[in-house]
């Protein structure tokens, strides 16, 4: 790598030479990791469902907002839907949701376009500061191959547009109050305030990038830190009052409220470390540069925006949370450790004159080693397909996730991390077709965990699920409404992926439902619950189960057909706690056409004869 | 503080430092009241590892003296 010397004899030195073949390499894996990233965005884009858990409630916001309506709500009526994230990303989308209705590719394609935005960012800020354009590049590269940004790049999320407006802010700030012109000065300040507020209203973690402006200004003047804080939180808190007074104070509920959840310590333990292995090279790097700037030179932006990120990414334990919280961290890394690499390349450390060349004479080979260093560390590919197929087999790598996905990640996996990273195949989407034509065919709205179905349905979006655990568990929503709605079974289907609802909905869909059929999308299986029999024979089930005496026999006619009431039966049974005696169940009857099993619950024991009886289903419980 | 607060000002290391040093001492005092008042818990924690990191970090800084932090 161009390390400023003069002499071609020096060129051509075996030092020299190494050092054009490691930089050469990095380059290559680099851009290797790009093409990856851009296979996977352009396959997610095409997929027309919810890939990550929760992108369909993003698309919903982006609706609600291209309608005029405010997605924070009261979760308690009907549809019991409101959003818990800040408006920007959805605002900005509504053009295309005028344009195209719902859908998941122009959500999916502004992330992945503000990664990419990201990317030349932050080589924007190592090619204006240290004027090294082939580490910028590499330092730009770097961003775009970590496995986290990946991950969440393509997604329809607001993660990365925050990320985007966070190194956007962080680059117009950095130089501001060097700007000798006064006029100037106030624009780029404002330019870059404005683009923090931005990242701020896009999602609420970056407060860390906000404290870190602050605290930058602070350092180099406290008078206009005060004045330009004083405006900004005028801006900022004048617009939160103006949202919050808009949605009657829902805003307030389900943005901050709803957003204080459990910590687990383990899960941020995890992750951070699983930050360390695989970004080890560049944060070694930048910590180095920020120890350097700490106590030899002056505290830039860059460092302390990199130590606010990093301190931030503890809230990656909270429930819900997870490998996205360092993903700011890894833009200031990556800034930061090009701005290190670039400065060694031109010598430009402010240190002892031996010390400085020793340096410089190193960084021709040691800042290529980081950087292919890095590029090992954190590969991820496909691992079928004509090329990732033969290139997964040529490397000798396995999918990680067994045959859920075909798609090796160095990562691994530790709690919080997501699961996520292979192209959907055909059959998911042709699965995913499946599941909107049984919803399109349902006789009423359904409840689904996910967007997507009941977009492409045409019908109403029922529930936000997380959204209503983290207010169930704040004690801030009581499902009491929802709970009725779902006993008197309001809904024609309930569809479950995780079922991730409040212990009271999930009791009302377990009491009322049954689990008709499941169909395996992206390595999930969609649970569809088809609603039981009405309340009143549900009832009269349940208590003969528990008043049926011994030598009692109680018959009793459910509104289903057979099948369906054999399913309902058996999932019947095991809610209310009694387990399937060993042993296959007796075909009886007439041909054959009634079906009997026991079941048994401590020292009783239940027969329980099911019968075709016309559309209906004949039930016997004997004991 | 009409210095502090001048066009001109900017903060020393040594004034950064002491800065953490009153921060970090404060994180540790409310660590210390936290794990009195409700026991042994994770914001303690925290708190008490970041209060001595800004303490330390704050002391080594003093040396530094007038130069722009």
């Amino acid at each position: 790598m161009a390390t400023g010397g003069t002499a071609s004899a020096r060129h051509r030195s075996p030092w020299a030479v190494t050092g054009w073949l490691l930089t050469g390499l990095a380059f290559a894996l680099l851009v290797g990791h790009l093409l990856i990233y851009v296979h996977y965005a352009v396959g997610l884009i095409r997929f027309p469902f919810d890939y990550d858990q929760g992108e369909g409630f993003e698309l919903v916001d982006t609706i609600l907002f291209s309608q005029g309506e405010w997605p924070y709500r009261s979760n308690e009526t009907y549809p019991f839907y409101a959003s818990n994230y800040p408006p920007l990303f959805h605002v900005i989308l509504v053009p295309f949701a005028w344009v195209f209705g719902p859908a998941y590719w122009y959500g999916r394609l502004a992330g992945f376009v503000g990664t990419l935005i990201t990317a030349a960012a932050i080589g924007l800020i190592v090619s204006r500061e240290e004027r090294h354009r082939g580490v910028a590049t590499l330092a730009g590269l770097a961003f775009l191959a970590s496995n986290y940004v990946y991950h969440i790049g393509p997604l329809f999320r607001q993660h990365m547009t925050m990320v985007m407006f966070e190194t956007l802010a962080v680059a117009v700030l950095a130089q501001a109050p060097s700007i000798r012109n006064t006029g100037r000065r106030r624009w780029a300040l404002a330019g870059g305030l404005l683009l923090l507020l931005a990242a701020g209203y896009t999602k609420q973690h970056a407060v860390a990038t906000c404290a870190a402006v602050f605290v930058f200004l602070f350092l180099r003047n406290p008078r206009r830190a005060v004045i330009w804080g004083a405006g900004f939180a005028v801006v900022a808190g004048g617009l939160f009052l103006w949202i919050d007074w808009a949605t009657g104070g829902a805003w307030w509920t389900n943005v901050i409220a709803a957003n204080v959840n459990d910590y687990y310590l383990a899960q941020f333990a995890g992750l951070f470390r699983q930050w360390l292995r695989l970004h080890g090279a560049l944060i070694l790097v930048a910590a180095l540069f920020a120890l350097y700037e700490l106590y030899v030179a002056r505290l830039s932006l860059y460092t302390i925006w990199w130590v606010m990120a990093v301190a931030s990414t503890i809230l990656a334990g909270k429930w819900g949370a997870g490998d996205s919280y360092f993903t700011t961290a890894i833009a200031a890394t990556c800034a930061l450790s090009g701005l290190a690499a670039a400065r060694a390349l031109r010598g430009a450390w402010a240190l002892p004159g031996g010390a400085r060349a020793a340096l410089k004479a190193a960084a021709g080979v040691v800042v290529p080693l980081v950087y292919v260093w890095y590029a090992l560390s954190v590969v991820k590919m496909p691992t079928e397909g004509r090329f990732f197929g033969w290139l997964s087999d040529a490397l000798g790598l396995e999918s990680t996730y067994g045959d859920r996905y075909a798609f090796y990640d160095a990562a691994g996996w530790t709690q919080g991390y997501a699961s996520i990273g292979h192209v959907p195949t055909q059959a998911d989407v042709d699965n995913g077709w499946r599941i909107v034509d049984l919803v399109r065919a349902a006789d009423g709205p359904v409840m689904s965990e996910e967007a997507a179905f009941s977009l492409h349905a045409d019908k109403d979006v029922i529930t936000n699920p997380t959204q209503l655990k983290n207010l169930y568990e704040n004690g801030l929503y009581d499902p009491a409404t929802l709970v009725a709605a779902l006993r008197a079974q309001e809904f024609a289907a309930v569809i479950f992926r995780a079922q991730f609802y409040p212990p009271p909905v999930l009791d009302a869909v377990y009491e009322a439902y049954y689990p008709a059929e499941a169909i395996p999308m992206n390595g999930f299986s969609y649970e569809i619950w088809r609603p039981g029999p009405p309340a009143d024979q549900r009832a009269a089930f349940a208590a003969s189960l528990a008043e049926l005496q011994p030598g009692e026999t109680r018959a009793m006619v459910l509104a289903l057909p057979f099948d369906s009431a054999l399913n309902w039966r058996q999932h019947a049974m095991t809610h209310h706690q009694w387990q399937a005696v060993r042993g296959k169940p007796q075909l009886l009857g007439e041909g054959g056409e009634c079906m009997v099993s026991a079941y048994s619950q401590g020292q009783r024991v239940i027969t329980i004869e099911v019968c075709p009886a016309g559309t209906e289903t004949r039930l016997t419980l004997s004991r | 503080m009409r210095r502090v607060f001048s066009e001109d000002f900017t903060v020393s290391k040594r004034q950064l430092g002491a800065a953490l040093m009153v921060l970090g001492t404060a994180l540790l005092l409310a660590a210390t009241v936290l794990t009195a008042a409700q026991g042994v818990r994770l914001a303690a924690i925290i708190g008490a590892f970041a209060g001595g990191a800004g303490v330390l970090v704050g002391l080594t800084l003093l040396p530094l003296g007038d130069r722009p932090a």
